[in-house]
């Protein structure tokens, strides 16, 4: 048994971690160690070889192994040590138990910045009926077969859901000489991104079916085809519909899930919606100590918005770890009409700008996005159109911030459907 | 001729109406930002995408190693690109940034490594 003392420990070297530990260094923290359980940094964009990355926070457009790599060298410039190869088992108080080759690890923490991100959901989430062949993956898992081992999962390929990884797999199987023959989404709109519905589905001929379902799995050793159905708009499908599509690969982006077991060793409290823990606008949780940024607190669409929130969990822990982060009264920040989540889920009123990110409830056009107090309207933006595919986010500036009373709630009305 | 396109230049993707005979008469709407503009025009003239793709490498555990064109390249060759990539092996070590081709397809465009390894 080892033990380690250090200011701020970060749980997974992906981008958030990566930003998180970066930041904490640079404000003040001494000794800042990440604990990565695989044998390279990255965390997904190692296997994420398609570009669009870093446009906001680089100013240009990188695949995702090249975004990571900007971090690495600036994490290693930085002086931050990393632990590569070690899996983080457990939080007992101020201490992270972890184990790797040499064994058990304790390390000693001031603050400690939860960045483990998140996992797929899978067909057993979905409770998809048929056989169990060989031929069904999660798209996360097909897109590292793919990029990272050079494997082929498939020739003729259907996809259900229309999520962001879901559409660039489409596009990847193409360009690799695959028959991508329908993506199939349950909702009556895109989950991903509209650009990405142009570049990965358009440019390859390959059909969107909205308001369908997978409803059938056919096939013994290997999947054979697949059945397709419309659903009502309480989303159950009208099987007389139903139609057979044939294909020996079934490729699920159906959501993903933060991946909060070490989370709840801390007992931290969670958020039912976001599945991911309650934080204020330091990315603080409930235990004081903690603090969680990216995937792993709610599952973000780019990762420029990771590595900005990562930055501010890793500046608030070094300052929490050298006993300068003051505590102060909190608000509730709460979704209102037309909104399904907003993190930070707790504002503290401090005369500082603070930053809400948030997903709406349904697509909509000339949208009217505000927050309130209970004295009333603090800020409001116009958007041209919104989808609950990107995160919004608006500021409250630090003298509303730091006078807000009552409860905050955020709201989005669409003026055209 | 009116085609309504989404941009996919940044991820807004704005959607964009470009009406037009000629590439110089082109008129265009719904862009937010500048760089909507020259995207639109190609879009309707010439596409153009950036080619993203992993090639085979020897030395490490990661069998693949992902490669990406410097610029974009017009949208009929992305096939053509895919068969080209496939016929490269490479070795390590190879940096991010490394020309693996000088002039790929024609196109006064590279094709780098994306990641150290």
């Amino acid at each position: 048994m080892k033990d380690i003392k250090c200011c701020v420990v970060v749980v997974g070297a992906g981008p958030a971690g990566m930003a998180a530990a970066i930041s904490a260094k640079k404000n003040g923290a001494e000794k800042v160690i990440i604990i990565e359980r695989e044998n390279r940094t990255g965390g997904i964009l190692k296997q994420c070889i398609h570009a669009g990355f870093g446009l906001q926070y680089f100013g240009e457009e990188l695949t995702g192994p090249e975004y990571a790599e900007k971090f690495s060298v600036l994490a290693n410039e930085t002086g931050i040590e990393f632990m590569l190869n070690t899996t983080a088992l457990e939080i007992k108080d101020k201490t992270l138990v972890c184990v790797n080759t040499e064994g058990i690890v304790n390390i000693h923490f001031g603050a400690l910045v939860l960045a483990m991100g998140c996992r797929e959901r899978t067909r057993a989430n979905l409770v998809i009926p048929g056989s169990r062949p060989a031929g069904i993956y999660s798209a996360g898992t097909a897109q590292k077969l793919i990029n990272i081992f050079g494997h082929k999962v498939g020739k003729e390929v259907v996809i259900l859901g229309s999520g962001d990884i879901g559409m660039i797999m489409a596009r990847r199987l193409s360009l690799g000489g695959a028959k991508v023959k329908a993506v199939v989404e349950i909702m009556p709109y895109l989950a991903g991104l509209v650009r990405n519905k142009a570049q990965c589905l358009d440019d390859f001929g390959i059909p969107l079916m909205l308001s369908h379902t997978v409803v059938d799995i056919i096939g013994v050793d290997r999947v054979e085809a697949v059945t397709i159905a419309p659903v009502d708009e309480n989303r159950q499908p009208i099987m007389e519909k139903a139609e057979t599509i044939s294909c020996d690969t079934l490729l699920l982006s159906v959501g993903l899930i933060p991946e909060n077991e070490l989370t709840r060793s801390a007992d931290v409290a969670l958020s039912g919606i976001t599945k991911g823990a309650i934080v204020n606008q330091y990315k603080q949780t409930d235990k004081p100590y903690i603090f969680a940024c990216g995937n792993v607190l709610h599952v973000n669409d780019l990762v420029d918005h990771v590595s900005h929130e990562s930055e501010d969990a890793g500046k608030y822990a070094a300052l929490y770890a050298a006993g300068k982060l003051e505590s102060a009264d909190e608000l509730a920040v709460e979704p209102g009409d037309g909104v399904r989540y907003v993190c930070p889920q707790k504002m503290a009123c401090v005369d500082d700008n603070v930053d809400l990110y948030f997903r709406t409830a349904a697509p909509g056009r000339n949208t009217t996005l505000t927050i309130s107090d209970d004295s009333g309207v603090l800020v409001t933006k116009k958007l041209i159109r919104t989808t609950p595919g990107t995160i919004e986010k608006l500021t409250i500036p630090a003298d509303k911030a730091k006078n807000a009373i009552g409860k905050i709630v955020v709201k989005a009305e669409h003026k055209e459907a | 001729m009116k085609k309504t396109l989404i941009c996919t230049v940044c991820p807004n993707g704005c959607e964009i109406e470009v009406n037009y005979t000629t590439r110089e008469d082109a008129v265009i709407t719904g862009y937010t930002c500048k760089r909507g503009i020259p995207y639109a025009i190609d879009e309707c003239f010439e596409p153009k995408r950036t080619f993203t793709s992993s090639v085979k490498i020897t030395g490490t555990d990661r069998r693949m190693l992902p490669v990406r064109t410097t610029g974009p390249i017009p949208k009929e060759l992305l096939m053509k690109a895919a068969e080209a990539v496939a016929a490269i092996t490479l070795e390590v070590p190879v940096k991010c940034g490394d020309v693996i081709v000088e002039n790929f397809l024609d196109t006064d465009v590279k094709l780098v490594a994306a990641m150290s390894l």
